[in-house]
């Protein structure tokens, strides 16, 4: 076993020296994460099998890559957390120390305080922190390492009591994180007294666990991308090359038919379509580390709540667009929350009702017709309906007559404030959690579907588009120029002369519409056009939805649909709300992407404001 | 703002001297730094944004990136700009806080790229009180004509078709 040099033992302060070159501290950050989501993994699959053995070489291995990395950029205090831990798993690697529940405690809490590091340096590298001494504790925890390592022989003998040590751990998480103790390393702890590290383990304390830890590490800008999709890149750009030339060629010479010219151009067509498709793919990446983040987050609400759940994956190589996987990360922790606070029952409970004493939730994900699925599921007792449409009625959402289909009466729980947990506990049933699960999701285009049983559990599914970058959009002419609405919040469009346009008082109109009324907004005139001839027909009038509002636009005409790209326009202008972007269109010209949201919330009469100039 | 240097030292002129991308505007010349020009295209056409001043000619595909346009003749008060077929955009670097983007200015005609020695270049005239004409650093005599150097990042600063820099960077970020 290495020697642990002893100065190394107490606290170390950690400190971004002014002269560190930041691209390698960015490299180191990223790496790091790697590693800590390997440690994370490596140890949820110890606590399963402690004697499998290529496991504990991968935790091994990710530990002592973190602390060369470490050690490289002179991190000392996290280098040699990284290096008691090692040695640690040395003594399992030489059948020294077997791996219980309360060493794969060590290890996670280890690997908390090793990313809070990493996040407290990746802040004041890119400046979102000032520089400043890091002081998280690590001696105490470095102690129990210690303690462990040198009573090896000792805890593999009281493999028992160990298991009563690692309940107390776990029923000791402080919520914030603890004032740093002092740790009160044992010089020489007795043999015989295995057990003592339990009163110290009080004292290790607990990175903080809010919802953002497990949404945090995605700011790097730096890209991984697949090798053989990079390829792939490559040669398709050689053969856009060879068939640019051909063309070049065909069209210079006298004598070539137009066969051939064409069946260059199609040849081109494909390669410029094939191109699009491989750099689209180099914006995906597999849902699997946003997946293995919610087993954690199982586990840790499990424990701390005595309930038993096991979360199985399915489909984790599905591959989704990098923006859409960072946000996708809020919306499933709250979804397995839910799950585990309201959905899972007591073990006691569970084997009353039948059922296995293991809850188990799954999340499974694929692709279904060009939009990713994911089902959260439980096995649990399910939501209840009576006691939803209780609540829907006291909160004044449903009125105490009305009826409603189950699926609405269901999708009432998505609405802020709404939540039937008998009890409020610390993890969730304070009625924020669905509503943030439905705007997350909305906020990515999607939608949510809830199907529960009761007594039998309950399954959300998501539906999210693959990627932001791309909208269905719908091309509207006004004034000769051509804007684009995402088809998604259009509802519908119809000729003028059918419905009725009255005007109110105070001159707002309105546009009645099976016998709803909708306030009217005429685009041109909001546009401020003035100097083109009025269209020679009536228009076009198209409804319009957003955030549950509804308001009727008259464009001139309608264009056609086109999928279209999303980019900024140049990030320069101090445009007005209502416009959010823009694309090019098929005529190559550059169409404003208008944004319902702003839209349906304008006030009439917005367009008699001067705009500051 | 300060008021224009009547002279300009040794190191001040030896700084302003280099290359110049020169051109037409209302029948005057002008130049900007060469480092600040991408490239300069025909003029394409420009998507109008609505509701943003006249000056603001809205923005074009450069080969798809979109690029904001601007009118350098319309936001320098020059009269009645004429669209000819020797108008073109000038794509430049301007930056904005500390962050550099693209945007397109629409000049009657180009001239030609010019070394401008540091002996050939003059300070700013004073035009007078209430004229803000900080965003014309210095004049320079090339060929026996003088042309404004214009300081093009000056130009939109404060501009309030523009956004400021912190919502520039934001919107980077």
């Amino acid at each position: 076993m290495s020697k642990i040099p002893e100065e190394q033992i107490g606290e170390i302060p950690l400190e971004l020296k002014a002269d560190l070159d930041p691209e390698l501290v960015e490299e180191f950050i990223s790496d790091a994460r790697e590693q800590l989501e390997h440690i994370e993994q490596g140890a949820l699959a110890l606590e399963k099998n402690g004697h499998d053995a290529e496991g504990i070489n991968t935790l091994f291995r990710a530990f002592h890559t973190f602390k060369g990395n470490a050690g490289f950029l002179d991190f000392t205090a996290v280098s040699s957390l990284a290096h008691m831990l090692e040695s640690l798993l040395e003594g399992a690697r030489e059948n020294r120390l077997q791996i219980n529940s309360v060493i794969v405690e060590i290890i996670l809490k280890s690997r908390d305080t090793l990313q809070r590091f990493v996040d407290e340096i990746q802040a004041q590298i890119t400046g979102k922190k000032p520089r400043a001494v890091v002081n998280i504790p690590t001696a105490a925890l470095k102690a129990t390492v210690k303690f462990m390592i040198e009573g090896g022989a000792t805890m593999v003998a009281n493999v028992a009591q160990m298991q009563a040590t690692s309940a107390k751990i776990a029923a000791t998480r402080p919520v914030a994180s603890a004032p740093p103790a002092e740790a009160p390393a044992p010089e020489t702890p007795a043999p015989a007294a295995g057990i003592e590290p339990a009163s110290e383990s009080d004292e290790i304390p607990e990175p903080k666990r809010e919802p953002s830890n497990y949404v945090s590490g995605t700011a790097l800008h730096a890209v991984k991308v697949n090798t053989n999709k990079l390829d792939g890149l490559v040669d398709l750009t050689g053969e856009l090359l060879i068939a640019q030339s051909l063309i070049v060629q065909s069209v210079s010479s006298p004598n070539v038919s137009r066969h051939i010219i064409a069946r260059n151009l199609d040849q081109l067509t494909r390669i410029s379509k094939e191109l699009q498709r491989t750099a689209m793919s180099m914006r995906m990446v597999p849902i699997r580390a946003t997946l293995h983040k919610m087993q954690r987050l199982a586990r840790d609400l499990a424990a701390k709540q005595d309930k038993k759940v096991q979360l199985v994956l399915e489909g984790e190589d599905t591959e989704v667009d990098r923006t859409v996987v960072e946000k996708l990360s809020d919306p499933l922790a709250h979804m397995i929350r839910n799950a585990v606070d309201h959905g899972i029952e007591d073990p006691d409970a569970r084997v009353d009702k039948g059922k296995p004493s293991h809850g188990t939730i799954s999340i499974r994900a694929y692709h279904k017709s060009g939009n990713i699925v994911i089902e959260v599921g439980d096995d649990g007792q399910g939501l209840h309906h009576e006691r939803i449409k209780e609540k829907a009625i006291s909160l004044g959402f449903l009125h105490p007559n009305a009826s409603i289909s189950e699926k609405d009466l269901l999708a009432m729980i998505l609405r802020p404030g709404f939540s039937t947990a008998a009890k409020v506990t610390n993890i969730s049933g304070r009625g924020v959690g669905m509503d943030v699960v439905y705007k997350n999701v909305t906020n990515l285009r999607g939608k949510i579907e809830i199907k529960s049983t009761p007594g039998h559990g309950t399954t959300f599914t998501l539906r999210l588009p693959l990627t932001l970058a791309i909208i269905d959009g719908l091309i509207i002419g006004v004034g000769g120029q051509r804007y684009v609405l995402p088809t998604h919040s259009v509802g519908e469009s119809f000729h003028p002369k059918s419905c009725r346009i009255t005007t109110l008082p105070g001159g707002h109109e309105v546009v009645e519409i099976r016998k709803e009324m909708l306030p009217l907004l005429r685009l041109r005139d909001h546009f401020q056009i003035k100097d083109l001839p009025a269209p020679k027909n009536e228009g076009i009038l198209i409804v319009i939805e957003s955030d549950g509002k509804r308001r009727c636009l008259l464009a001139d005409e309608l264009i056609g649909k086109q999928e279209i790209v999303i980019k900024n326009l140049g990030e320069v202008f101090r445009t007005d709300p209502m416009v959010s972007g823009g694309a090019i269109l098929g005529n190559g010209c550059v169409g404003l992407i208008l944004d319902p949201g702003a839209l349906v919330n304008l006030e009439p009469h917005v367009n008699e404001l001067q705009l500051a100039t | 703002m300060p008021a224009p240097a009547l002279f300009l030292d040794d190191p001040a002129r030896a700084k302003a001297a280099g290359k110049y991308l020169t051109f037409v505007l209302g029948g005057a010349g002008f130049g900007i730094p060469i480092l600040k020009v991408r490239e300069i295209i025909r003029l394409l056409e420009i998507t109008p944004i609505p509701r943003m001043p006249d000056y603001v000619r809205g923005v074009i595909n450069l080969r798809g990136r979109i690029v904001p346009v601007i009118d350098l003749r319309m936001k320098l008060g020059l009269p009645n700009p004429v669209t000819t077929n020797r108008t073109c955009i000038i794509v430049t670097h301007i930056q904005i806080g500390d962050a550099t983007k693209l945007m397109g200015l629409i000049v009657d005609a180009l001239d030609e790229v010019d070394q401008i020695n540091a002996e050939d270049i003059e300070p700013a005239p004073d035009f007078g009180k209430g004229t803000d004409h900080s965003h014309i650093r210095n004049m320079a005599k090339a060929k026996g004509q003088v042309k404004a150097l214009l300081d093009i990042d000056r130009l939109v600063q404060d501009d309030n078709a523009l956004l400021p820099p912190e919502a520039v960077l934001a919107a980077t970020a």
